[in-house]
């Protein structure tokens, strides 16, 4: 009967709904909050490709629970065939006017928060950077990524600098195709 | 139990305040999607400085993005970013409300997933608020598709979970901060402007006086646990969403985190008493100059 189908739609769309309000709360506690319990790793695990897969995931740390205190400056040196060298540097929101900091703010996130510690990455950036310096009778051939940070001591310290080689990195031909 | 969950998720309630949340996530999508467009092919391409390889071996679930799918997409870049520009658009006016919030959450998904690495709370937050706002009634009030005679009194589920996801944004940072030693002695703050990359203007670096640097840190701290736990109670609600909004008002006058700050009041707008906001807007109504009688006009 037309009546009982009503009802029946309306019980399943209320069904559906609390599901899906428990999944996401869930979802938000269990990614949002940096809570421990037990089992929480098994848990997390568990439920982390669903959550990916559903938008769910989430973390709030925004200078926490360590604010940065490093003002990094990230800079590659190109050797090329010949042996002839050139220094490029990779933007750096600090240096910008105000309107580019804004539009340009994905290159903090990516260079404070990733490139220092993966390698991975850190590759990827030498094989772009390849490409980029690339041109006629130009064919690079090394390129070493540098990382000088401006350190923010403890306060009434001031800062001082620190700088290293964070890879040695040689282009193959496809690198820069 | 069982009637307090109901009464809290599906009483209806005014879609207006759901209605300004909607305006302000539209209007970011397009900030965001127009802020995406200068650096997209260096972000999203497989030529860019992120590889697709990486992205995926550096992520620890498997991701599910269209750039995975069809292999290199720079073609699809473009198109994709100028589709996301209108749909927060016609998000914005409410117009295909629904759809239009479900083109922005299914773009940002492709996006994130192919490049993790480049994500603000901003992002993370846009994209869970447009999967909500799918499902929602935000187009009930203040849009084209409330022409359509819907009522504005609607079960306000989707707000509350947008309110719940907000109160544990603050909840989140405010415990990952306590986890943390210089928001404990009250020198956080004091790094934070002492780096150049932060600072919304270029000058020089500024070393904060120690007792300045301790009163902003801890008054962080104290209004972050506000806004996820007192939020909640009517007395407390005006002063909590005051303080939260000068909160996000100087973070985003100081520092440069520009789209979390217009994400974060927008959020705060799920709190608002839809019938101040409405005796608000008669009151500015009231105040208009009125047309300059006919002796005048001469």
């Amino acid at each position: 009967m037309p009546h009982d189908r009503e009802f029946i739609l309306t019980v399943m769309r209320r069904l559906l709904t609390n599901t899906f309000i428990v999944f996401a709360v869930a979802s938000m506690l269990l990614n949002g909050i940096p809570l421990n319990f037990p089992g929480k790793v098994r848990v997390l695990r568990m439920a982390r490709p669903i959550v990916v897969a559903a938008g769910f995931w989430q973390t709030w740390q925004m200078f926490a629970p360590l604010p940065d205190r490093r003002d990094p400056t990230f800079a590659a040196q190109v050797t090329f065939r010949g042996g002839s060298q050139s220094i490029f540097f990779l933007p750096r929101v600090g240096t910008m006017s105000p309107f580019q900091r804004i539009v340009h703010e994905r290159y903090r996130k990516y260079e404070d928060d990733w490139l220092r510690n993966s390698p991975l990455l850190q590759a990827d950036a030498a094989r772009f950077i390849a490409r980029a310096a690339e041109g006629p009778g130009r064919i690079p051939e090394d390129v070493r990524l540098i990382e000088t940070d401006v350190v923010t001591d403890l306060p009434g310290h001031g800062r001082h600098l620190e700088r290293g080689v964070l890879l040695d990195y040689h282009v193959r031909p496809q690198d820069i195709e | 139990m069982r009637r307090a969950w109901n009464r809290f998720f599906f009483e209806p309630a005014d879609t207006l305040p759901l209605a300004l949340c909607r305006i302000v996530n539209g209007a970011v999508a397009i900030v965001c999607a127009a802020m995406m467009f200068p650096d997209r092919f260096i972000w999203f391409s497989d030529r860019g400085l992120v590889s697709p390889q990486t992205a995926v071996e550096m992520t620890d679930v498997p991701v599910t993005s269209i750039f995975h799918w069809i292999g290199d997409a720079e073609w699809l870049i473009t198109p994709l970013l100028v589709l996301m520009m209108i749909a927060g658009f016609t998000l914005m006016i409410g117009f295909l409300t629904r759809t239009s919030a479900a083109i922005v959450f299914l773009i940002l998904m492709a996006l994130h997933h192919r490049t993790p690495m480049v994500l603000s709370g901003a992002d993370m937050l846009l994209r869970i608020n447009a999967l909500l706002l799918a499902f929602s009634h935000a187009g009930a009030s203040l849009s084209l598709d409330s022409r359509r005679a819907r009522s504005p009194m609607q079960p306000p589920w989707v707000q509350r979970l947008m309110q719940i996801q907000l109160a544990i944004v603050y909840a989140g940072t405010m415990i990952w901060k306590l986890h943390g030693r210089p928001w404990i002695d009250g020198t956080a703050v004091y790094y934070v402007m002492s780096i150049g990359e932060f600072q919304r203007w270029q000058h020089p670096v500024i070393f904060l006086p120690v007792v300045v640097s301790k009163i902003l840190t801890w008054s962080t701290l104290v209004i972050e646990g506000a806004a996820a736990t007192l939020i909640w109670f009517e007395p407390c609600l005006k002063p909590v969403m005051i303080a939260a909004l000068l909160l996000h008002a100087s973070m985003g006058i100081v520092l440069n985190i520009p789209m979390f700050q217009w994400m974060m009041i927008g959020s705060l707008l799920l709190f608002i008493e839809p019938e101040e906001v409405r005796r608000g807007w008669l009151r500015v109504r009231a105040r208009r100059p009125r047309a300059l009688p006919d002796t005048a006009r001469t």
